[in-house]
């Protein structure tokens, strides 16, 4: 990612790429809008610049102070969902599947399953 | 093997997935059992619903540590999950829960031995993280049908550095791989059901150099026959790029069996950015030296240790003690038998022979037949006091499997009792001789090779009841007194 | 009948036999319709319903609780004030919300709030903001604004909140309620629909200390399902909640008394001041030198785990499903952009941006180390000889409708006094303290890690010290108010 200016962190491209990692549809008003929001809070957050970053790996991000690791009891038993309660909050669901329009992976044919 | 111009040499490096053999999955209480409905072994959390979180499974975690430490690998007492963040339709909660900058292990190493040559090949990390579910293509028509069951499910991923240096050697770093997991029972190790997968890194380079070159990611192989097909196909296309003179161009391909060709994934291009931060829901996984310790302890005799032991202990060739320490199971058989029979290497013929054909027949491994080590051995034990023939005993054997008896019950049963008798033996070789003159005068004349035709009928008359042996020496004996001279 | 009885009080009626157990929440579900109604209705309440209540010798036996819509119920629906989740039916309920429930507590109805609990105005709801019971043509605060003046109005004598970044303890000072987040840990998350997961918490609002406590005390403690919820026992929060504030010493940070905050709420504070020293407190100044670094730091972690954990609306498994998408990536985009609000995207966009490949060091690593510095201060005044903190909650009285829509750094910028806690994990407690006009006026008092029942403590003894300074939240009154404006 580029910055336009010496004050704008984000430009309109950046913000274009953004919105595309988030799954986001903004049209061009939205756009121009955002970037100049995102920078002005930006703005704010420069005054981070001046600190060493963390090592961040140094405790996980909780605030209070971390213990021992956190275990399921194995012996818990799973509470299972009442009966058609996936299918009822499914928005498109047919012979026990959540369904999505086809996946472009699908074109090449041989591929019976994928992963990214 | 290598690459067909003279100066170039390929490397690849294998990421493995494994799903861990845990009754739950990763991160909460769900089942992690294959084949059922879809949908059904799902919980919140597995399903990504707003306000559900995470809680580690410890089986997992141990399960991970043990195969860590049966690489070599060093355990680190800290590791974090981070979230890998990416969009799709079976990764319900648009992230995945893997690790990333500290890993559960690093640094392991396999020997691999590829046409009798033996390499190292350097682990660089294991680390654990959850599995996605499946999408499926053709479940309903024009659309794609997501089932979350696997959803959850954990998974430990291998990655190796870029040691290997051929397809061969690939499908050997796997085989061994597997083996030694399924040694440590850890997975199930089956590629057809999805519980092994393997994405290859691969790029050639001018032999001596140090850089590498541009690599391509291979994906979509489900077995390893397949891998090293693959591998094969992408080292030419790359070397034949390089005899051209052009480039090769980092790119994700997928393995298509039925064409026996590798094509680019024809998706969205991605900027494969998958900003990853620890998981704020989940503490750092702690697992402290002495629980490191503990697990190591438990750490069963890996195949390798065991192979060798086999040739020194049992006194055993190369050839069968590779093949009995093939799998766990087999070798702890094996070991059981050997124990309560006086040759090993008569306990190691039997299994390699009859047993593994007889399993084979029905389908199953050794370990799964109704034949427990001691019933082999009383078989074999029976032979080598030759109460019954060698062939009668491979008879008794797939009696014994089929009709779940004991040997001697067969032999019972059947009577089958070998026969020792020289009363009885006497009168068959007279009867047999009395019945053939002609071939008795050729054979005193010179051809000896009917010695087999007479021992046939002998047996056949005995039906088969005779001991061989010993009519072979009162044959001959036989033979010289009816002899002219 | 029971106007004017607190939680306690009502439930002790309920179990004494005194009153039917379902008159409390009928007479709850008339005032909360009322309280909605019309064009000067307070919109508070996104869904109500009259639940029999089923546990006769409950700690809240037939109280009716209001409940923020980010917690996830079974018989309403959870909406997170979001046209992405309009509708959505939870198929669990929140760890909380069965505490609640198993308490005899009933849940009345569900709050507005800002959508995913983003926002300090409850503006940006997808169903309308709410508005603030002392005049209406102001904000209640947010996110938990709907809470906030259901309590605020005399609806509810308490209500459950969540706090990220000043969600409960803001809205509750402009409604002229308390408003608690408790220690992060305290408090199960299972089942809060999650903004930011290392920051957020489920807070509790009443019309007293008393009540919001009592609320606390029922749902805090250890939860198995969420792996950051702490298993250090939950002492009696109330034990010693009259006991006064002689021999504490209250520390005063004067970063928290600096140009941004309005003289008026200031004097107020003065007040609270003067009369806690008057009572026995000792009061001395302190530094929390790195509180220029809270809001920036906020304000790029929090959107940075929002937007992590809000992948999950896709339109895959629940929530809106954009119609007619023609392909996955049409899906998600359309789904997502029509489901999320303005305020909503906005974070996303930036915690994105704060997460991805170049900026993740320059932004949230530097966000994580300027986070420790922060709690760092806090351990060093409580180090140095503060048993608790006194700030004023927010520099400003509730504003008006409308008003601070356009500049979301302004209202960023003012969340100073709040978020720092939640930076922290401390626990922090508004109470009323005064009022500039009719428009009420909160004091905050800060606590170390764990000490819930100090500040308790204290906010009771404040509390009690500046009834003279506050109106008394009762039904009438709040009714009077509507009709006067």
């Amino acid at each position: 990612m580029s910055a336009e200016n010496d004050q704008a962190v984000v430009s309109e491209g950046d913000v274009r790429q953004i919105a595309s990692l988030a799954r986001l549809r903004l049209d061009e008003r939205t756009i121009k809008a955002l970037t100049g929001e995102l920078n002005g809070i930006l703005e704010h957050v420069r005054v981070l610049q001046t600190l060493q970053s963390a090592d961040m790996n140094d405790g996980d991000g909780t605030a209070a102070k971390p213990g021992p690791v956190v275990l399921r009891d194995p012996s818990a038993q799973a509470e299972p969902l009442p009966p058609g309660s996936v299918e009822r909050i499914a928005p498109d669901w047919r012979e026990g599947f959540f369904v999505v329009p086809r996946l472009p992976a699908l074109d090449q044919g041989a591929v019976k399953e994928s992963t990214p | 093997m290598n690459a067909h111009a003279i100066d170039l040499e390929c490397v690849i490096g294998l990421e493995v997935h494994v799903q861990l053999r845990t009754d739950q999955k990763l991160f909460c209480a769900d089942s992690t059992r294959f084949g059922d409905q879809p949908n059904t072994n799902v919980c919140p959390v597995c399903l990504g619903l707003p306000g559900a979180l995470p809680v580690l499974n410890g089986e997992a975690v141990d399960l991970a540590v043990l195969a860590s430490l049966a690489f070599g690998c060093v355990v680190h007492e800290t590791s974090i999950f981070a979230r890998k963040n990416y969009f799709y339709p079976d990764l319900p909660k648009g992230y995945q829960i893997s690790q990333f900058e500290r890993p559960l292990a690093t640094g392991g190493c396999s020997t691999v031995e590829t046409d009798g040559v033996s390499r190292e090949v350097r682990i660089r990390r294991i680390h654990l993280e959850e599995d996605a579910g499946k999408s499926l293509h053709d479940r309903v028509a024009g659309s794609t049908a997501v089932d979350l069951n696997r959803a959850g499910t954990p998974l430990i991923e291998l990655v190796s550095e870029p040691d290997i240096r051929s397809a061969a050697e690939a499908r050997s770093y796997l085989q061994q791989v597997k083996q030694v997991l399924e040694y440590l029972d850890v997975s199930d190790c089956n590629m057809e059901e999805g519980s092994l997968r393997v994405d290859a890194n691969i790029s050639i380079r001018p032999r001596g150099v140090d850089e590498l070159g541009t690599k391509t990611e291979l994906k979509n192989m489900n077995s390893f026959s397949n891998v090293e097909k693959a591998l094969d196909v992408e080292i030419r296309r790359q070397v034949g790029l390089a005899e051209r003179g052009q480039p090769v161009e980092h790119v994700t391909l997928l393995w298509d069996e039925a064409k026996g060709d590798v094509r680019p994934m024809r998706s969205k291009e991605e900027s494969h950015d998958y900003r990853y931060f620890p998981d704020p829901d989940l503490s750092p996984v702690v697992v402290p030296m002495d629980r490191v310790e503990a697990i190591r302890a438990q750490l069963p005799e890996l195949p390798v240790a065991r192979r060798l032991r086999f040739e020194g202990e049992f006194g055993l060739p190369a050839y069968d003690a590779n093949v009995l320490t093939s799998t766990r199971a087999l070798a702890d058989y094996y070991e059981a038998v050997a124990a309560q029979t006086e040759d090993p290497k008569q306990a190691s013929n039997w299994i390699m022979g009859p047993v593994l054909a007889l399993a084979k027949e029905r389908g199953v491994s050794p370990g799964d037949l109704p034949l427990a080590p001691e019933e082999l051995a009383g078989l074999i034990g029976l032979v080598q006091r030759r109460r019954i023939s060698q062939n009668a005993g491979k008879d008794v054997l797939r009696m014994m499997v089929y009709r779940g008896v004991s040997a001697q019950q067969v032999v019972l049963d059947e009577g089958l009792t070998q026969i020792h008798d020289v009363k009885h033996l006497d009168a068959w070789v007279e009867e047999v001789l009395a019945a053939s003159p002609e071939e008795v005068e050729r054979f005193q004349a010179g051809e000896h090779r009917l010695q087999g035709y007479f021992m046939g009928k002998i047996m056949k008359a005995s039906r088969g009841k005779a001991d061989p042996g010993e009519v072979s020496r009162l044959l001959l004996q036989k033979l010289e007194v009816r002899s002219p001279r | 009948m029971t106007d004017g009885l607190s939680a306690s009080e009502l439930a002790a009626t309920v179990r004494s036999g005194k009153i039917e157990p379902g008159t409390v929440v009928a007479e709850a579900a008339q005032r909360a319709k009322i309280a909605d109604a019309g064009a000067k209705g307070l919109n508070a309440f996104l869904s109500v319903q009259e639940e029999a209540p089923s546990v006769p010798d409950g700690a809240l036996s037939g109280v009716p609780v209001a409940v923020k819509d980010n917690l996830c119920t079974l018989t309403l629906p959870t909406t997170c004030g979001s046209r992405m989740l309009e509708g959505y039916v939870s198929p669990f309920e929140a760890t909380v919300i069965r505490r609640l429930r198993t308490a005899g507590g009933v849940v009345l109805g569900k709050t507005n709030l800002d959508e995913f609990a983003m926002g300090s105005s409850t503006e940006n709801s997808a169903f309308g903001p709410t508005r603030n019971p002392h005049d209406l043509t102001r904000v209640p605060g947010g996110s938990s604004g709907g809470s906030a003046a259901a309590v605020g109005a005399g609806v509810v004598r308490c209500a459950l909140g969540s706090d990220t970044g000043g969600s409960v303890r803001q809205p509750a000072s402009f409604c002229g309620v308390v408003g608690i987040k408790p220690t992060y840990g305290r408090v199960s998350r299972y089942g809060l629909v999650a903004f930011a997961s290392s920051l957020d918490q489920v807070g509790t609002l009443g019309a007293t200390v008393e009540d919001a406590a009592l609320l606390l005390q029922v749902i805090a403690g250890h939860d198995p399902r969420d792996a950051t919820s702490a298993s250090r026992p939950v002492p009696d929060l109330m034990e010693r909640m009259y006991d006064g504030v002689e021999g504490l010493t209250i520390g005063v940070p004067r970063e928290y008394f600096a140009e941004a905050l309005d003289s008026q709420v200031r004097q107020c504070c003065d007040t609270g001041l003067e009369r806690l020293r008057s009572a026995g407190a000792k009061v001395v100044e302190v530094s929390l030198p790195n509180t220029r670094y809270a809001v920036p730091t906020y304000y790029v972690l929090a959107p940075a785990e929002a937007s992590s954990n809000l992948a999950r609306y896709d339109g895959v498994r629940y929530g809106s499903r954009a119609a007619n998408a023609e392909s996955i990536a049409d899906l998600y985009e359309a789904s997502r952009t029509s489901g999320f609000g303005r305020e909503v995207i906005r974070r996303i966009m930036l915690g994105t941006f704060g997460l991805s490949a170049g900026y993740y060091d320059a932004y949230y690593g530097k966000a994580q180390e300027a986070r420790r510095r922060i709690a760092r201060d806090f351990a060093e005044v409580w180090a140095a000889g503060s048993d608790l903190l006194f700030t004023p909650t927010y520099p400003t009285p509730a504003f008006p409708l409308g008003e601070r829509l356009e500049d979301p750094v302004s209202m960023y910028l003012s969340d100073v006094y709040t978020v720092t806690a939640n930076l922290a994990g401390i626990p922090g407690i508004s109470v009323p303290i005064g009022a500039v006009g009719d428009l009420p006026v909160g004091g905050q008092f800060l606590a170390p890690h764990w000490e819930e029942s100090r500040m308790i403590r204290a906010a009771a003894a404040l509390e009690a010290l500046m009834a003279s300074e506050v109106r008394p939240i009762a039904w009438d009154t709040a009714r009077e108010l509507g009709k006067r404006m």
